[in-house]
């Protein structure tokens, strides 16, 4: 004989045992009380199983050493302290047509199904397949003894027949009442159930203290017993296809079958799970909580552990005597049969956080990586300040793989950009690029980044890493709209890209092979070799100082990083990380899209208007343009400088001698400037007239022209 | 009877059929539009109201929610109108007698990335500025709060840092909505369940009345106070909303003795998680991304929630799931509620109210009616106007807006 | 094991065209064509391709993804896939697997391709572990 520890008394169990059926065979209740159906149905043989609380004793197998506690009495189950997460195995399977249930009416259904050549899949509790739900897909999950399964299927047929409907007495809830499955398994379990009553709707009350010792009948009859066993009918177990309505579900046998609903409860506890009583059922109702959903979320009836499985047909009787009308069942609410978190979470991928191909060497630098914009990108590699000096002071390394990259192609090209974006696109010559915003339709600001023509009928699009994902959707989509013949090739993650900026990247770039007069000039492109590895080479400027954007097929980017770091050397290169970055181009008054800017960002509240070409016919977002242009529009970005520390980004600015909370907007951008040995910052007035001096964290910040730094723009010329 | 039981205050529903006419007509029987119909009668002596709902009062997204009261949002307005709420929630277990389980838990935002935590100390910059006890709190704090919590988020989620909002609180949604009922009722409101509005009445351009399948009735003043299906009733009176309406799940465990004390969110993650008077730990995450009326829920939404929620709290894994559910809610494009006239006269709104509308309850409630009252929209809900739209002149909060 | 170790670099040239001009497009011998959508090849193989049904076409070459080779497709597809998989071969597969976008490429031999975009190849590699 096995044993099991139940509340920490050792008892023997038979093979095949449930749990419950382990306690009652050693006379005793699985939970404190209450009528056992021993097939699923309620939850009057809860306990903590195995650490676990809330198990169904009565689907759980007694296994050698299983440890059982009950509930503690009156109060809830420790939900446990931090603890590790244990996984769970997920199965994907598929089935044509799927029976849940395999007695009498799903063996029917099964075979009806098979002789229309249909492939079958049965489940049932019994055989280890407990489904815990049916949901949209349709996918029904199965909870099996190695984990999960994720069961897609064509057809469902539901035939989980009918639950025993509990008594409710005064006593209810004492031990030893049964329905009449309970009783014949547990007697064909072998257990002795002692002196039993057998009793039907004359059932009026049951004594006893803990343990029932008799039973009180309508005509005044006592009988003393052990056991009742209350035959009081059954309703269909119907909850898997309550559960899914839009789910086709065919159900079959008793859990379709129409039934009586019992008498009007008049004593006793109603819900189990609850502990509500027909009193409380009265009290609401008296209250005014005159119709099912309203009786069920005054009292609470029904949203306990079993779902409403023992209470549905007495709530529904009591609502029906009251108010003179039979109410229709409740939704019934998923998961059925209790999934834990972690069976739920099974299978389950979280977000992917992609790599860029350099990212070995940021890692063998020490660079601090943090997730940005769904990558891994450096922050820093140890000392930002020294990364931002050999910006303007040398040259320097930004890993920037992680741009949106575009390619475009077709002869409708020069049209479809025309429209997508406010600038001329038109005009820039092959060879050239230009800096562009992409706005919403309703003029706000989306994304920016640059167009590089490529040849007459090619060009190449970059977008910001975080605008990246949706970029090749949003090109697409309009192509498509305006129905316009555009070939677009997505390059984010195959091309690489290496920013070498700092006032000796020219320098850098000849050591690597690039001939002066090869280079290309401030908003030039051109393919060329670079320490061997073919690049397109991009003249831009995001740091102020001269930069060169080497795009490359990715397999080569770690031979063009290590290059240019080793033929660095002598010029003080080191790589920059977001952090210099960030701090870099604030010093000339660069915005971030979606830090600098909000949802609702016009280009003339951070001042781009110049980057809108309104004499262009159409571009998306012109129409809410012209509209919004009469409109009086308060909201600007400033740039500011300040003394001190530089303040956290989102501190508030007030009028100099302004009220607490007199805020007319918060700084977007801050950083204790190096070069200039004050702060220079970013940030919002949202009212006129626009201050010159405000107050940012209880200082004086003045209003300042940006770029604070090189405002001509020689640096990225040099 | 139980202390649940015991502790309700009747619904004294008035007994008559609806009349011909009232002064003001409120479609929606859910949180907001009786806390309006109730501070209406309460605070300016408009009595002469009546609030119909198709099916029973708080059915809609009033009983479908997460029961969470914040004000810590991103900018000014919506933290001092949200601030202004939760205290009107703070009080109204004494204005009214009546129980709605408020307890004040504070709310913990957590920050697993550099800019995260950038939007949480900003969150807490501009929390404190506009009247809202917010502050920026470091791991060791958050387990202090939190013992459950999992710093390291499973090796993939290290917790930065958090945003605490120290009155974060919840209150059991059902009992609020029958607060606003059982007060308005008992200054003479009348209520009428199962009475859907098929139609508006107008005259002209102006709307004077609704109908329903039983006849039409009069009004002043008719406001929509629906959720979920505003776009059609906004419709009827010829307003075209900037609205969208989304499903949003989320779902409670079985119920565990009192061990988790805050509310917890996540901003990388997005799932957040309290644990209910009642003992159950409650779970959710961002509204469905497909619009949708549908209050079906998804066997997705429990995979991910549950997953994202078991990185942060391994303890939650072995907890049981005891049933989901879905709301409809209508999204506005900045994020924020739209409250008030509506350039159609006679017909008024309170919409928009997305995944945050519970919490809005008693503040857009007491100032619409004080807006019905007088006339003029108050300074706290004046920014909310739908002609903010068309005026350049968004409300845009995406960050704080969520359902955290 | 359910995959071979991953391949970094998987070596091809990535086409954009009309559709008809790649129905017609003559591939150099011995490369192994992989047609993403109607308007996008994914070639594999090292000869550079020309699309002369399409003077605006794009050939570029593709170097951003990994491949390996699946062992137990059915292995695979149970603990990892939730859609359902092509029943016929050659096909090609697209969809997340263990909630990574990648690619299964369904040989007429039955041997089975796995292509995941390198920046990617990571997360899914500790994933299928």
């Amino acid at each position: 004989m096995s044993r099991v520890v139940y509340d920490g008394t050792p008892i023997e169990y038979d093979e095949g045992d449930t749990l419950a059926i382990a306690a009652v065979r050693n006379g005793q209740h699985p939970a404190r009380g209450g009528t056992l159906c021993l097939a699923g149905d309620c939850g009057n043989c809860v306990a903590i199983v195995d650490g676990t609380p809330w198990v169904r004793t009565c689907q759980t197998p007694a296994r050698p050493g299983s440890v059982v506690r009950r509930h503690p009495s009156g109060a809830h189950p420790s939900p446990g302290g931090p603890e590790q997460h244990t996984a769970v195995a997920v199965r994907h399977r598929r089935a044509h047509h799927v029976v849940i249930g395999n007695g009498e009416s799903g063996a029917a259904a099964a075979a009806a199904a098979r002789a229309q050549g249909d492939t079958v899949l049965m489940l049932d509790a019994a055989d280890g397949n407990e489904v815990v739900g049916v949901f949209d897909g349709p996918t029904i999950i199965v909870r099996t003894p190695s984990g999960i399964d994720q069961l897609h299927a064509h057809h469902i047929t539901l035939a989980t027949g009918a639950a025993e409907i509990h008594p409710v007495c005064p006593g209810n809830m004492l031990a030893g009442i049964y329905t009449p499955r309970a009783a014949a398994a547990a007697q064909a379990a072998g257990v002795d159930l002692g002196r039993i009553a057998v009793v039907g709707r004359n059932l009026v009350a049951i004594h006893g203290e803990v343990g029932v010792s008799a039973i009180e009948l309508a005509d005044g009859t006592v009988i003393e017993c052990d056991t009742v066993v209350a035959d009081l009918g059954s309703a269909p177990r119907d909850l898997l296809a309550r559960m899914a309505p839009m789910v086709p579900v065919s159900v079959v046998g008793p859990a379709a079958a129409a039934h009586a609903l019992p008498p009007c409860p008049q004593e006793g506890v109603v819900c189990p799970c609850g502990k509500i009583t027909v009193e409380d059922l009265d009290g609401v109702w008296s209250k005014g909580f005159n119709e099912l959903e309203l009786v069920k979320r005054a009292s609470l009836t029904g949203v306990g552990t079993c779902q409403g499985g023992v209470c549905m047909p007495h709530l529904r009787a009591f609502v029906a005597e009251r108010s003179g009308s039979e109410p229709q069942p409740f939704t019934a609410r998923p998961a059925a049969r209790q999934l834990t978190l972690g069976e739920a979470a099974a299978g389950y991928h979280i977000d992917t956080f992609r790599r860029t191909p350099l990212h070995a060497e940021h890692v063998a630098l020490g660079a601090t990586l943090d997730k940005f914009g769904g990558w891994y990108r450096p922050w820093h590699y140890g000392d930002p300040v020294a990364e931002y000096w050999a910006v303007r002071e040398a040259v320097s390394l930004g890993d920037v793989s992680t741009l949106g990259k575009m390619i475009v192609s077709g002869p409708d090209v020069v049209e479809a950009l025309e429209r997508l974006y406010p600038n001329h696109v038109h005009d820039i010559k092959v060879g050239r690029a230009r800096y562009v915003i992409n706005l919403t339709e309703r003029g706000h600001i989306l994304d920016d980044g640059m167009i590089l023509r490529d040849a007459d009928d090619r060009f190449t699009l970059t977008f910001t890493s975080g605008g990246a994902s949706t970029a090749e959707m949003w090109v697409r989509d309009w192509v498509e709209t305006w129905g316009l013949k555009v070939h677009v090739l997505d390059r984010t993650v195959s091309h690489g890209a290496i920013n070498v900026t700092g006032p000796l990247a020219g320098e850098l770039l000849r050591r690597a092979g690039v001939a002066d007069e090869e280079r290309p000039k401030f908003l030039q492109h051109r393919r060329l070799a670079v320490a061997g590895v073919p690049c397109h080479v991009m003249r831009l400027s995001f740091t102020g100082e001269a930069s060169f954007e080497l795009h490359h097929q990715i397999d080569r980017s770690v031979e063009l990083w290590q290059a240019l770091m080793h033929l660095g050397q002598p010029l003080g290169v080191r790589p920059h990380g977001l952090q210099a970055l960030f701090g870099l181009r604030c010093e000339k008054g660069h915005i971030l899209v979606g830090q600098d800017t909000e949802l609702d960002t016009s280009p003339r509240r951070v001042n781009m208007d110049w980057a809108v070409k309104l004499d262009k016919p159409a571009f998306i977002g012109r129409e809410a343009l012209v509209r919004t242009a009469r409109l009086p529009d308060e909201r600007r970005l400033f740039g500011f400088t300040m003394e001190g520390p530089a303040p956290l980004e989102g501190s508030v600015i007030r009028p100099v001698g302004g009220a607490a909370d007199d805020v007319i907007g918060h700084v977007t951008s801050s950083w204790n400037s190096p070069l200039f040995g004050h702060a220079v910052l970013m940030g919002w007035q949202k009212r006129a007239p626009h201050a010159d001096v405000v107050e940012i964290d209880g200082r004086e910040a003045h209003v300042s022209p940006v770029p604070f730094y090189d405002p001509e723009g020689a640096r990225a010329r040099l | 009877m139980n202390e649940f039981v015991e502790t309700l205050l009747d619904l004294p529903w008035q007994t008559c059929e609806p009349k011909p006419a009232y002064d003001v007509v409120i479609i929606g029987g859910g949180g907001h539009g009786l806390s309006t119909a109730y501070y209406l009668a309460a605070r300016h002596g408009i009595t002469n109201v009546c609030v119909l709902d198709a099916n029973y009062i708080g059915s809609g997204n009033s009983g479908r929610n997460t029961t969470i009261i914040r004000s810590n949002y991103g900018i000014p307005e919506s933290v001092r109108f949200y601030q202004h709420s939760l205290e009107l929630y703070q009080g109204l277990e004494a204005e009214t007698g009546s129980w709605i389980m408020h307890s004040t838990k504070g709310q913990i935002w957590l920050a697993h990335s550099v800019t995260a935590a950038r939007t949480e100390r900003t969150r807490a910059l501009m929390n404190q500025a506009c009247g809202a006890h917010t502050d920026y709190i470091l791991p060791d704090e958050i387990k202090a709060r939190c013992p459950q919590i999992d710093l390291s988020g499973g090796g993939r989620y290290p917790v930065h840092g958090a945003s605490y909002h120290h009155e974060g609180a919840t209150a059991r949604h059902d009992r609020v909505v029958w607060t606003y009922a059982q007060g308005a009722l008992r200054n003479g409101v009348h209520i009428f369940q199962h009475t859907p509005v098929i139609g508006l009445v107008k005259d002209g351009d102006r709307v004077t009345g609704v109908h329903t399948p039983n006849g039409t009735i009069s009004a002043g003043i008719v406001l929509s106070a629906v959720g979920g299906h505003v776009s059609t009733v906004a419709g009827w009176a010829g307003v075209r909303l900037p609205i969208r309406t989304h499903a949003l799940q989320a779902f409670v465990t079985n119920a565990y003795a009192q061990e988790f004390a805050p509310i917890v969110s996540s901003n990388d993650l997005v799932f957040y998680v309290s644990q209910t008077p009642r003992g159950q730990m409650l779970i959710g995450a961002e509204y469905d991304r497909q619009a949708s009326y549908r209050t079906a829920t998804s066997y997705a939404y429990l995979q991910a929630c549950s997953a994202k929620a078991t990185i942060m709290f391994p303890f939650l894994s072995k907890l049981r799931i005891l049933r989901s559910w879905a709301g409809v809610c209508d999204v506005s494009t900045d994020f924020s509620p739209i409250i008030g006239h509506t350039g159609v006269d006679g017909f008024m709104l309170s919409t928009g109210w997305g995944t945050w509308g519970f919490k809005a309850i008693p503040a857009a409630g007491e100032q619409l009616a004080a807006l019905i009252a007088t006339g003029t929209p108050s300074p706290l809900i004046a920014p909310f106007g739908l002609d903010r739209f068309a005026n350049e002149l968004a409300m845009a909060d995406p960050s704080s807006a969520g359902t955290r | 094991m359910l995959v071979s170790d991953f391949f970094d670099h998987l070596s091809g040239w990535r086409i954009i065209a009309s559709p008809a001009a790649l129905d017609a497009a003559p591939w150099p011998q011995g490369s192994q064509v992989v047609r993403i959508s109607p308007d996008d090849v994914f070639l594999i193989g090292s000869e550079e391709p020309s699309v002369p049904g399409d003077p605006w076409a794009i050939v570029t070459p593709e170097l951003g993804f990994s491949i390996a080779t699946v062992h137990d497709l059915g292995a695979l597809a149970e603990q990892h896939i939730e859609w359902a998989l092509p029943t016929t071969r050659p096909s090609l597969a697209q969809g997340q697997i263990a909630g990574v976008p990648a690619k299964l490429v369904l040989l007429a031999d039955g041997s089975t391709q796995l292509l995941v975009a390198c920046a990617a190849r990571h997360e899914l590699q500790e994933r299928l572990v």
